[in-house]
């Protein structure tokens, strides 16, 4: 007997754990004058997402059904997915299931939170003038205004709006000021080491200038892993100082061949108003036969205003252009080894070698 | 030999510091000349601009068959090749990569990845001719665009062909024999410049009105925007004209809605449209040729000169009246039309919906596509040369739709028209690869069937007419009594999508609209032909109109009625030996009777 409670003590425990734990944060009335309670659900004592276990009525002039489903946020608010109870799917006029398609048009419904849902009246959405009445029970609904037939599921109007201000309502605008509050390092630190790109976003805007320093490691990761939008982000908020500092410099310039063309735009064009160093010159160089003209200009030009830092191993990829079989490459080669001879004596030797080389 | 074929041998005179007068033998080839082109297509978009067409290596990221060709060299050697190229997508380096293969011997170099946007002629170094007849040939390697605008063979080792255009247009009209004078296509009541639904319908009603017409159009299909290279649905209703004898030639080229971008391009009716077209005894059709000079007398067009897109032959096509079905506006443009680009200012227009200031934004360019789901996975590769996308922006869909578009003021729709085309193409490309290689599970069975390479423009000019459309116009239900074009179609004025623009801003390719409703209104016959070059008709989107009022009169069922209005205008024009102005101040009850007749109930 006592073996058998033990046996049942462990597996509650056991089950237990296996829930993530989760705490009210806070609660929300909707507009159907309903009490949602938000939790916050941790996993390895970190925060994971938010989640409201939703009970409400959907009504149409004093017809009900109840809606019962679990919403999940991120931790900044976005909606991310909802669960239903397997014997509860969603229906829709006359008490039609859902089907596949209707499930995957809801999602994609639900994750625009630009959805003209927001802007109109549920009274606004179904045509009043053609009612369909149900043959099933003593119901009406409006047939949907066709205008916004993409932006609900067909039959199932009220749910869709229900749902879409659940997921998109004041919950979503609710949950960024908690998670504010709540941030700390650890939870930055989270954000940085996460693979979901809008929390780089987030992260890298709550640094002050002059923490970029401390998380340099964090940004140098995002500059390798995230989102290209993210890398693009990233190296137009990393400050001037950045840039100067001729290690951090170094570092970003490391990656120049492995971000996208747009990223490597910009980074050029960072680079074009600090010194350059010549660590960072001579990875550029390496690169010099694989970028396209207008970056060859671009890298070119960097090397020409800080001609003292051009070394011998960047003046001898230079030189390899002058006879190059892409002819694009040729005359920005010479007139940058031409520049530079006025103040670097490699290049001056580079130049008077080719020239007495030529025919 | 192939008579089309336009290959000469000429010893150019060359003269270098090395060579003093030498003379050497140089063969000029135009690539769009080749006798087989393959895969490789005509693109004849930019003629305005590079006064030549070109060919490109359209085959969705497939290589496409070669294109070949025999040439005569003046004798055997040592040749020094040049292909004039470029990389259309340097970013960094773009893949449109080919090679030239001389009697079955591929040559080393690879053109078309140099990582300049420059239209130039690159070196293909030394081959040896051992016969002078030669088979060429361009040798795709990627499917990816490759473009090819000429060839030379020269055997003076000194000379580069120019690059500075108004000494290239010298050397290549040179080299073709352009200098000659055209050939003579014919002396016509009405020529008819552009064959899309607006100048096909011209044409037509024209033609049907006794007039020899001519219908001069650079494709080889009619139907401009709502040809099977385009594929954009017609839009603007018939049904509810003023005058409904105006659009039973629309009526009558309509194949039906096959929606825009549909994979199966039969369904827009090419074939229905030169059918239509070719059964008219007076009408004599002039596919494949552009139109880029003109030639005035008296400050009328006297002559229009237009040139094969293949084989560079010139035609010159003289008559008493011309209009400008061309979208762009060229053939005003040629004569000195007066004519607006861009939005005016509210101040300018009154209009509620103008800009305060005037600036140079204009609707965009589509270039629509369409996926159809195999049976098994099918690959497609990545392209790092293309606009990139991530799971955090991409757009989820197995075709395009209106949206697809480039434009905005971000290019010139005329002189940026292939860069236009091509940031389209890179939007295409480069979405596709996102998802067939990042979102297997949902299109790893979908293949691109139809990519569009030309480009279905919008906006470009507006030449002006004795009046000027505007928004005030088209809402207040002005009714002129020379209204006589019903148009239904919303004010229409497309903008970037708010999204699009955030993550691309000055490079958006995909756009929203606002519809802002119109009841029916009639577009007035002084809108349809020049203030300043008095023989000049305009149908379709060059007509006199603000950029707002554009908005809605741009749709194509409503361009085909313009067209047959200035067929039926025409026929005046030559009955009285008047102007098209004189009809709106003489003849206009007569223009109004021949719309109106057959019609049993019309309520003026």
């Amino acid at each position: 007997m006592k073996a058998s409670l033990l046996l049942i003590l462990t597996i509650t425990t056991l089950f237990w754990e296996l829930i993530p734990p989760e705490k009210k944060v806070f609660e929300v009335n909707t507009n159907d004058s309903v009490l949602v309670e938000v939790m916050l659900r941790y996993e390895a004592e970190q925060p994971q997402e938010y989640v409201a276990h939703v009970t409400t009525p959907v009504c149409k002039e004093g017809l009900c059904h109840i809606l019962v489903a679990d919403l999940y946020w991120d931790l900044l608010g976005n909606f991310l997915r909802y669960e239903l109870p397997p014997d509860q799917p969603l229906t829709k006029f006359d008490h039609k299931e859902f089907t596949k398609e209707d499930y995957e048009k809801l999602d994609k419904i639900l994750a625009n939170e630009y959805s003209l849902l927001g802007e109109h009246a549920i009274e606004d959405l179904v045509d009043e003038s053609t009612e369909l009445v149900s043959e099933e029970v003593d119901a009406v609904t409006g047939a949907t205004v066709k205008a916004v037939q993409n932006t609900v599921v067909s039959g199932a109007v009220y749910s869709t709006y229900a749902l879409w201000h659940l997921a998109n309502g004041e919950i979503a605008r609710l949950i960024p000021t908690y998670t504010q509050q709540q941030l700390d390092e650890d939870l930055l630190q989270q954000f940085f080491a996460s693979d979901y790109y809008p929390y780089h976003y987030y992260a890298i805007d709550q640094l002050k200038p002059e923490q970029f320093f401390e998380y340099m490691p964090q940004l140098i990761r995002l500059v390798k892993e995230s989102s290209i939008f993210v890398v693009r982000y990233a190296l137009n908020k990393i400050p001037t100082s950045i840039y100067q500092d001729s290690d951090w410099q170094n570092q970003l310039v490391q990656q120049f061949p492995d971000i996208d063309f747009n990223a490597q735009q910009l980074l050029l064009k960072k680079l074009q108003s600090v010194p350059l160093a010549s660590s960072s010159m001579e990875v550029l160089a390496y690169h010099l036969d694989q970028l396209s003209e207008q970056q060859l200009t671009q890298v070119l030009g960097l090397m020409t205003d800080n001609p003292q830092q051009v070394n011998k191993a960047s003046i001898d990829k230079i030189v390899l252009l002058l006879d190059h079989t892409n002819p694009v490459y040729h005359q920005p080669a010479y007139q940058a080894l031409k520049e530079l001879s006025a103040y670097n004596s490699q290049a001056q030797q580079a130049l008077n070698d080719h020239e007495t080389s030529s025919p | 030999m192939q008579r089309l074929l336009i290959i000469f041998f000429l010893c150019w005179s060359v003269t270098s510091p090395a060579q003093d007068n030498a003379l050497s033998d140089l063969l000029f080839i135009e690539a769009e000349s080749f006798t087989d082109k393959g895969g490789w297509k005509i693109d004849q978009q930019s003629f305005d601009v590079m006064s030549s067409s070109y060919l490109l290596a359209h085959g969705m990221g497939r290589p496409i068959p070669d294109a070949v060709t025999t040439v005569s060299f003046p004798k055997t050697g040592t040749y020094h090749l040049w292909v004039r190229t470029k990389d259309w997508a340097p970013f960094p380096k773009g893949p449109g990569k080919f090679q030239v293969a001389v009697n079955g011997q591929t040559l080393d170099t690879e053109f078309g990845v140099s990582g300049s946007a420059e239209w130039q002629w690159y070196y293909g170094g030394e081959t040896e001719i051992n016969q002078t007849e030669v088979e060429l040939a361009l040798k795709d390697l990627t499917g990816f665009n490759g473009r090819c605008d000429a060839l030379v063979f020269t055997t003076d080792d000194s000379f580069t062909p120019p690059n500075q255009p108004q000494v290239l247009m010298g050397f290549r009209r040179a080299q073709l024999g352009l200098t000659e004078e055209p050939t003579n296509a014919g002396n016509f009541d009405l020529v008819v410049i552009g064959g899309g639904m607006a100048g096909t319908c011209a044409a037509i009603s024209g033609a049907r009105q006794g007039l020899k017409v001519a219908l001069i159009q650079n494709r080889p299909v009619l139907g401009g925007n709502n040809s099977s290279e385009v594929r954009v649905h017609l839009m603007g209703d018939i049904d509810k004209n003023y005058y409904p004898k105006l659009g039973r030639i629309v009526d009558e080229l309509d194949s039906g809605d096959p929606g825009n971008g549909n994979p199966d391009g039969d369904l827009y009716g090419d074939e229905r449209k030169l059918a239509v077209a070719r059964s008219e005894k007076n009408l004599s059709l002039f596919l494949n040729t552009h139109v880029d000079q003109v030639e005035m007398k008296d400050g009328q067009i006297a002559a229009v000169i237009g040139r094969d897109i293949a084989s560079n032959q010139e035609y010159r096509f003289s008559g008493s009246l011309f209009a400008d079905c061309t979208g762009d506006g060229t053939v005003g443009h040629l004569a000195g039309a007066d004519y607006r680009a861009g939005r005016e200012s509210q101040a300018e227009t009154g209009e509620s919906l103008a800009p305060e200031e005037a600036d140079n934004f204009t609707l965009g360019t589509s270039n629509l596509w369409a996926s159809v789901e195999l049976d098994t996975p099918t690959t497609f590769p990545e392209t790092p040369w293309a606009i990139q996308f991530s799971d955090e922006y991409h757009i989820d869909e197995h075709k395009a739709d209106w949206q697809w578009e480039t434009g905005f003021g971000n290019f010139n729709t005329i002189t940026e028209a292939e860069e236009i085309r091509d940031h389209n193409l890179r939007a295409i490309y480069g979405n596709w690869s996102y998802l067939k290689n990042q979102k297997a599970d949902k299109y790893a069975n979908h293949e691109l069937a139809w990519v569009a390479y030309i480009g279905g423009k919008r906006e470009s000019r507006r030449l002006l007419g004795d009046h000027i459309l505007t928004q005030m116009d088209i809402q207040d239900g002005v009714m002129y009594s020379d209204g006589l074009v019903t148009a239904t179609w919303t004010i229409d004025l497309h903008f970037p999508n708010a999204e699009n623009s955030k993550y691309f801003p000055g490079e958006e390719f995909f756009a929203a609209t606002k519809h802002i409703r119109v009841q029916p209104y009639t577009i007035p016959y002084r809108c349809l032909y020049s203030r300043n070059v008095p023989n000049l008709f305009m149908a379709g989107r060059d007509i006199s109109t603000t950029h707002v009022a554009f908005g809605s009169t741009r749709v194509m069922r409503t361009c085909g009625m313009m067209g047959e209005a200035v067929g039926y205008a025409a026929s005046v024009c030559r009955k009285y030996d008047v102007l098209p102005r004189a009809v709106y101040e003489q003849h206009l009850d007569e223009l109004i009777d021949l719309v109106s007749e057959d019609i049993v109930e019309v309520q003026k």
